[in-house]
């Protein structure tokens, strides 16, 4: 009696997670050795159509498969080819705006700063300050919004679907915040050449300060829920390894290619706007699997919270257009390259002028089509279903990719 | 910078010039190009990231951007040539970095310069049985509905009189 | 006629049209294909079966094989590589069948309709559409207003298909 008691006593002090592990160690099974040349086995290709509920858009890739495990990927793009470039020529730059916003549709807020951002340089125009800080509050948000259904998704790819109802709670809050400063909840439009569009309504900022604090309570209790389960972490870490000379080598940027050591964030090596005033750090991991990219971006939430608190206190008061905006932007003859660091990876514009209403030439460069250029690096050699989870861990948005 | 080995390697002169727009820059001729791309790799620079075609009416010009994650200076470079319609044929970059290589399917698929060693050199937008290089000036077909005048009025072509379809 | 009737016979019998039952059926439990290809499917389809514009309380759920579903949800622009796929998946789906149509680019090609050579014109230049919601995109209570159109529809078939 005396021992059954001690027994009890010591399986309520063991946790969930650490029973689980003890008697995973007890029914292990020894592997089978494979006998050579028993059954004949022959590859199979499937294809991956480009419509597919968990292919995060139109993708479409063929695998070559022996039985459990992909020998080969090839990926097929281009479903979506919008010919954003070619629509460029015949607008002015004014016009082009509402455009960029449906290229990474899920972080718009992002598309049309890198654009603002490169026609300002052509241009020679000054951004006021406090149209500097409304765009990098706008910015984080917006950072955080795409970092909450990237969660959510990647947790329904690996099965669980409680998590997106929690994460998209959250996103709803900021897109009510951006309702009521820009109108839209997907495709904002907000900010303009010169400046931003319209300035922040009263109380947006009081608002915005008691998100941050809710968020900052309850990020933790959601990681716990997602990234602390067990089954969660058995699927993603060792899945989908890339070490950081092959990831440099494919052009891996963004938080997959943080995920392998090398910290290359466009906020830090090439500072823009009023970043270079607040005090943050970049998030990275040095393993290179699906599991330290998926952490990587919940460290950036946190990293985001920091900065919005940061500029919420510093904002000044003043205009948010400069005064000698010109009617018609007509930029010099030339070329500028000007680029950010989106929710994706470093997202960059390169224009070429010839002095009239309209661009030359406008080349976008889609880190989501980087990213996705590495995609048979990192999953060829693993099993059928750890492929589609290191597909959704790379996080492509195929409006990005496509153009 | 200019003197860390690119004078052997590259014959003729070579100079980067810093442009206000882009930043560092260094102009080739096509010739030169897969050997000035192998003296930037030695220099540091481990990281392709785009090539864009820039269309003019005899040439188009090709504008490559590079980033170092290891240097301490000049992260950023641009390596500008030109290729001549007639003959629209340059080196690839390939065997030096990998990652170029669905761009150099871009940009043969929308303008149509060929790179020479290119492992898989094929559309990758548009389908394969396209006819044409889209973004070039001179590309029309009857799907596009060119949008004319939108400044002062809007005269679409491809309608009727009546505005009808 | 028919409310007399029912007195007659007592509580827990209704008489009406099979026509009317089997359509207040179908109409209750619609199952989806989601057809999401661009930014219109943030928004309308994953968006709108969160917890706050729940749709799972109509009774519609989402299915992931056309086989199984008789609601198709065609969510942002059709390009002429994509085009034979929607056209697959429609004849893939058994009948009755029903399409709707969210956002401008597949009501007609949206913000693309001028200079872009890739970009079909329209959704309902290749399968047939019955309720159009525009919108670019469409907020969810204007998909759940389409939803309602399209129950409506539904109801006024008047014979058994």
């Amino acid at each position: 009696m005396g021992q059954e008691m001690s027994k009890i006593e010591e399986a309520k002090n063991l946790t969930q997670n650490q029973i689980l592990e003890e008697l995973e160690e007890q029914l292990r099974v020894e592997e089978i050795e494979e006998q050579p040349d028993a059954i004949k086995t022959e590859e199979m290709v499937i294809n991956f159509g480009p419509q597919h509920p968990s292919a995060h858009g139109v993708f479409r890739a063929l695998f070559h498969v022996n039985g459990e495990i992909v020998t080969k990927i090839e990926p097929m793009i281009g479903y979506l080819h919008r010919c954003f470039e070619k629509i460029a020529e015949n607008r002015t730059y004014a016009q082009f705006v509402p455009f960029t916003d449906r290229m990474d549709y899920v972080s718009s807020m992002h598309n049309n700063w890198a654009y603002v951002m490169t026609v300002e340089k052509l241009a020679g125009i000054q951004v006021p300050e406090r149209a500097e800080y409304i765009r990098v509050i706008v910015g984080e948000l917006q950072r955080i919004a795409s970092h909450l259904l990237f969660l959510s998704t990647a947790g329904l790819e690996a099965g669980a679907v409680s998590p997106l109802q929690y994460y998209f709670d959250e996103r709803e809050r900021i897109l009510n915040l951006f309702e009521k400063v820009c109108g839209a909840r997907l495709t904002y439009n907000y900010i303009k050449i010169g400046g931003v569009r319209a300035d922040l309504p009263d109380g947006w900022l009081e608002e915005a300060l008691s998100f941050v604090n809710r968020l900052k309570k309850t990020i933790v209790d959601y990681d716990k829920l997602l990234l602390g389960n067990y089954i969660f972490k058995k699927r993603m870490k060792g899945a989908g390894k890339i070490s950081a000379e092959i990831a440099l080598a494919q052009g891996l940027t963004g938080p997959p290619l943080r995920s392998t050591g090398v910290a290359y964030d466009v906020r830090k090596s090439d500072p823009y706007s009023v970043y270079p005033r607040f005090d943050f750090e970049v998030a990275v991991r040095f393993q290179g699997d699906n599991y330290d990219r998926v952490v990587i971006r919940s460290e950036e939430i946190k990293q985001s919270l920091r900065i919005i608190e940061q500029a919420i206190e510093q904002i000044p008061d003043g205009r948010i257009l400069p005064m000698s905006l010109p009617k018609d932007i007509k930029p010099p003859v030339g070329e500028a390259f000007g680029h950010i660091e989106s929710s994706r990876g470093d997202l960059g514009y390169f224009i070429v002028s010839d002095g009239s209403l309209k661009p030359y030439r406008l080349k976008i460069q889609g880190p989501s089509f980087a990213n996705l250029q590495g995609f048979p690096a990192m999953a060829e050699g693993s099993y059928f279903a750890d492929v589609v989870l290191t597909l959704g861990t790379l996080d492509p948005v195929f409006g990005e990719v496509d153009r | 910078m200019s003197g860390e080995g690119h004078g052997e390697r590259v014959p003729g002169q070579i100079k980067i010039v810093q442009e206000a727009g882009l930043g560092y820059t260094l102009t080739v001729k096509r010739e030169d190009l897969f050997k000035a791309a192998l003296g930037l790799k030695e220099a540091g620079f481990d990281m392709f990231m785009f090539v864009s075609g820039v269309d003019y009416p005899d040439t188009i010009k090709l504008r490559y951007r590079l980033y170092s994650t290891k240097r301490k200076n000049k992260l950023n470079i641009f390596l500008k040539t030109e290729v001549p319609k007639s003959d629209p044929v340059v080196d690839s970059l390939t065997p030096i970095w990998p990652s170029a290589n669905w761009h150099e399917r871009e940009t043969y698929d929308l303008f149509g310069v060929k790179f020479r060693g290119h492992p898989d050199m094929r559309r990758i937008f548009m389908p394969d049985d396209f006819v044409g290089h889209p973004l070039r000036k001179d590309y029309k077909d009857d799907h596009m509905l060119v949008k004319e005048e939108f400044i002062q009025g809007t005269v679409i072509k491809g309608y009727g009189e009546d505005n009808s379809k | 006629m028919g409310i007399a009737k029912e007195q007659q016979l007592g509580n827990g019998i209704l008489l009406t049209k099979a026509g009317d039952l089997i359509n207040w059926s179908r109409k209750n439990s619609l199952w989806w294909l989601g057809f999401g290809l661009a930014c219109c499917a943030i928004d309308t389809i994953m968006m709108v079966n969160a917890p706050r514009f729940d749709l799972d309380r109509f009774g519609i759920m989402p299915r992931g094989t056309p086989r199984q579903s008789d609601l198709m949800l065609v969510a942002g622009t059709v390009t002429k590589k994509m085009a034979p796929m929607v056209k697959q998946l429609y004849e893939q789906m058994p009948e009755p069948k029903y399409v709707i149509a969210l956002g401008s680019c597949a009501i007609n090609g949206g913000p693309f309709y001028y200079d872009s050579y890739t970009v079909v014109r329209g959704v309902d230049q290749i399968i047939p559409v019955d309720v159009y919601v525009p919108g670019c995109p469409p907020r969810p209570e204007a998909v759940i207003h389409g939803i309602e159109m399209l129950k409506k529809k539904i109801m006024a078939r008047g014979k058994i298909d």
